[in-house]
């Protein structure tokens, strides 16, 4: 007779603490024109972006809620609170000067070691804002930028900022993308000059502190030809009972022979609803690697999209999701070949447990030009319990025929004679089960920062490790 | 009238237009235009048929409820065998102009078999007669149509081979829509050809109810010109240590469409449920567009299921080779496009049905 696991839900503590602002200032709950022109006031936006924004919020108005994905019925935007700015909050470049309630909730999760030890340079949001920015000295002298967006709408950079904001991604893309582009707030704008090759990633990583709130930065990231960098997106929230909302969004310009990795771990908590929104556009010869690990939200609708437009262009996207208990995470990506003799490289993990939904959803799409274009695909899910749940839903659309595609997926469970062999070798059935599903998870933390690997690998473990009975 | 037919399990991004397809303007079926386009049928003695107003076996689609618009009230053939039966039920149509209609079930009895081949043919219809065919009077052209509904139930430890040959001409809208259920060892091949058509849709839902029933399905499908082909294959997997196998062949040159939706949906319970799908697609030229959406829905953790897909076109090397031997291009496809047909056809258990499609190809 098989022997039933139970696997107990993750222990959160590393993520779920908050401190209570009584002093922040927020807009109110809900969402109207009143409430953007607030926040365009705060933010001191140009003209443009003002009426960007109540653009955007007509067509936020106008758009229906996608009926494809999981259930969003629980976000109700009436109740949400669309912008937070912490109390007398200014962005700084030293840690020293962060208001100590944020820099202790940073401390924790490790962001200004990590800082330290490895990155060129660091991006902290809380809530609607950015409290911290930093680049080290040396990859500023190549000419690297890497500031907060709104810094510059103002700067130097403002033409270029319009030139790109929300081309990618216009508000008419999806209902949050529209939300997106009328409350957007916070977010990094970085600017690799042509040639630099950024030896050491930079991060930006989004604390959601207040509950009921929502947090809609905007990356913007343009590589310009021949460049080079690595970027690593980090988000955390405590758990709260109301509903939080992410509606990010990321641009990414990827210019000719240049190259960009993107990583993300994302760890929201679990009543987030997750809805961003994510995109490349990679020029002749360049390439977008993604790299992404989804652990937290409650609902995900999750999607890098890259769109190859050059010749010889490249996408690789390496992903794994890991859906617990109240958490339906509808992950994937979508590839859009353009160019000539474009290539693209999906490789998924799903995992599922403790009556979790993981699904992953896909689109591979082969323009009619794009003759000479491969696409691979490999997805592969992993059923850990008899609760939970895991759809795969890859879809491809070929348009012309001097192209080479190849799909597979595979579905199934932990294997008992796998078990069984390593618990014959003095392995605990739940140290064997974990064992397990971080090898299946390798595609991702071998693609990731040593650090960062090593963060996921405890985060399953965190993950699997729970009672057996 | 317009339908929305072949409608996935689970939807995803609209901007795909992968989701189900709307057909416009169609026509419903009316019983007193009578059943020419029946041209025979051959009942083996062990097989008994009988005719009926309405269908009795009751189950669902791949295509939908929304066909029934345009089957109406079209007679229902029922098919039956109870003990094994070696010769085959053949069905020739030979559509006509107009709206054509059938429906059809076929029932197997425990540990009986039966094999059915339906023959979808269609007599060439007078040059550019549809051009000015308004059958439903709103002022536009109306293609002819023609639909055939077969609903299937396997009891425990039975055994159905349903063969259909597609090789209709243009200027016809065809349905093609397979729906039935299986007890305990039931066993379900559907082995279908398409080899000639202009507008088709196919649907096929397979309910593996019993323990141990058993779905195999063999698709070939070579398309020209601007054909269409749209297609929702939906295996439901219920009863435990199920098994399912898809295997769709194509080849696709000039300019036609094809949209292949197949979903194998592991219902929590199927425990020990294997399901597999594949599809292998030859791409000729340039101007086809091929759609692919390999769905696998698991509620269940003690499961296999997989799919593939390979789509491209020849390779090079294979393509150099052969042109080295002096076979022209075209000659290349012709031996591509058998060689897929004869490998499905080559999987059909009687010889003389073998012969039967191989003369008729």
């Amino acid at each position: 007779m098989k022997e039933k696991t139970i696997v107990e839900d993750i222990d959160r503590s590393l993520y779920d603490f908050r401190f209570e602002q009584k002093d922040a200032y927020r807009v109110q709950e809900g969402l109207t024109a009143d409430i953007v022109r607030q926040i365009s006031q705060e933010k001191n936006d140009p003209q443009w972006m003002t009426d960007f924004r109540l653009k955007s919020l007509e067509t936020y108005n106008q758009m229906e809620v996608p009926q494809w994905g999981p259930s969003i019925e629980g976000l109700n935007m009436d109740n949400i609170v669309t912008y937070v700015r912490p109390k007398d909050n200014k962005m700084v470049k030293d840690w020293d000067e962060v208001p100590t309630d944020i820099k202790d909730t940073f401390e924790r999760l490790g962001i200004p070691q990590a800082e330290r030890k490895s990155l060129a340079g660091v991006g902290a949001q809380f809530d609607s804002e950015l409290v911290y920015h930093n680049v080290r000295d040396e990859v500023a002298a190549q000419g690297v930028v890497y500031t907060d967006l709104e810094s510059a709408l103002h700067g130097e950079y403002a033409d270029m900022i319009q030139e790109h904001f929300m081309k990618l991604v216009p508000p008419t893309d999806h209902k949050f993308a529209a939300l997106h582009g009328a409350v957007w707030s916070g977010g990094s704008f970085v600017y690799v000059p042509l040639g630099v090759k950024v030896e050491i990633p930079l991060q930006s990583y989004f604390r959601l502190n207040e509950p009921g709130a929502g947090q809609f930065e905007h990356t913007l990231i343009i590589v310009d030809e021949g460049a080079d960098l690595h970027f690593i997106e980090g988000c955390s929230a405590p758990k709260y009972n109301v509903a939080n909302l992410h509606a990010g969004c990321v641009e990414l310009f990827v210019g000719k022979n240049a190259k960009l990795r993107y990583s993300t771990i994302e760890n929201w908590s679990k009543n987030m609803y997750n809805l961003n929104t994510k995109r490349a556009r990679v020029e002749e010869g360049g390439k977008i690697e993604w790299i992404s690990g989804s652990f937290g939200s409650h609902v995900s609708y999750l999607y890098p999209m890259s769109i190859l437009k050059g010749d010889n262009s490249r996408c690789e996207f390496t992903s794994v999701t890991f859906a617990g208990r109240g958490q339906n995470l509808d992950t994937g990506t979508k590839v859009v070949h353009v160019g000539k003799d474009t290539s693209s490289y999906i490789n998924t993990r799903s995992i599922s447990k403790d009556g979790g939904i993981s699904t992953f959803r896909s689109a591979v799409v082969i323009g009619e030009k794009a003759n000479g274009s491969k696409s691979a695909v490999s997805c592969e899910s992993l059923m850990v319990d008899g609760i939970s749940r895991s759809d795969t839903i890859p879809a491809m659309d070929i348009r012309c025929d001097d192209c080479d595609i190849g799909h597979e997926a595979k579905i199934g469970r932990i294997s008992d004679d796998t078990v069984f062999y390593l618990m014959s070798r003095g392995m605990s059935e739940e140290d064997a089960r974990a064992l397990i599903v971080s090898g299946f998870a390798d595609n991702v933390s071998k693609e990731l920062p040593l650090e960062y690997a090593v963060e996921m690998n405890n985060l399953i473990n965190l993950e699997m490790k729970g009672s057996i009975g | 009238m317009d339908i929305q037919i072949n409608k996935i399990p689970s939807p995803t991004w609209n901007w795909l237009q992968m989701n189900e397809v709307k057909v416009e303007n169609v026509q419903t079926y009316n019983k007193q235009n009578g059943e020419a386009y029946i041209s025979k049928i051959e009942t083996p003695n062990a097989v008994n048929h009988t005719v009926e107003d309405e269908f009795d076996v009751d189950a669902a689609t791949g295509m939908g409820d929304e066909v029934a618009n345009i089957l109406g009230d079209a007679t229902v053939h029922t098919f039956a065998a109870d003990r094994a039966v070696n010769e085959p039920v053949v069905i020739e149509y030979k559509f006509l102009q107009g709206v054509s209609a059938s429906r059809v079930q076929l029932k197997v009895s425990s540990n009986a078999e039966m094999i059915v081949v339906q023959d979808f043919a269609s007599v060439l219809l007078e040059q550019g007669s549809n051009e000015s065919d308004d059958v439903t009077g709103d002022g536009q052209n109306d293609k002819s149509e023609a639909a055939v509904e077969t609903r299937y139930d396997i009891a425990a430890g039975g055994h159905l081979t349903l063969i259909q040959v597609q090789h209709l001409k243009k200027d016809l809208r065809f349905y093609n829509n397979i729906g039935g259920n299986q007890e305990a060892e039931g066993g379900f091949t559907l082995i279908q050809l398409v080899v000639g058509g202009d507008e088709s849709y196919y649907g096929c839902f397979a309910g593996l109810q019993g323990h141990k029933s058993t779905f195999e399905n063999r698709i070939a499908y070579l398309l020209s010109g601007t054909d269409k082909l749209d297609m929702n294959y939906d295996i439901d997997h219920t009863g435990t240590k199920t098994v399912s196998d898809v295997l769709v062949s194509g080849v696709m040159r000039d300019a036609p469409k094809k949209l292949f939706r197949g979903t194998i949906d592991f219902h929590r319970g199927c425990a020990g449920a294997k399901g597999s799908e594949l599809e292998d697609v030859l791409l000729m030229d340039e101007a086809v567009r091929n759609q692919t959406i390999p769905v696998i829905l698991c509620d269940e953790e003690d499961v296999e299921g997989s799919h593939g897909a390979s789509i491209g076109k020849l390779d090079e090397k294979m393509m150099f080779y052969m042109k080295s031997r002096g076979i022209p291009e075209e000659g290349i496809y012709e031996m591509m496009a058998k060689a897929k047909i004869d490998s499905i056809v080559n999987e059909i258990p009687l010889e003389s049905v073998r012969r039967y499609i191989k003369d008729l190809l």
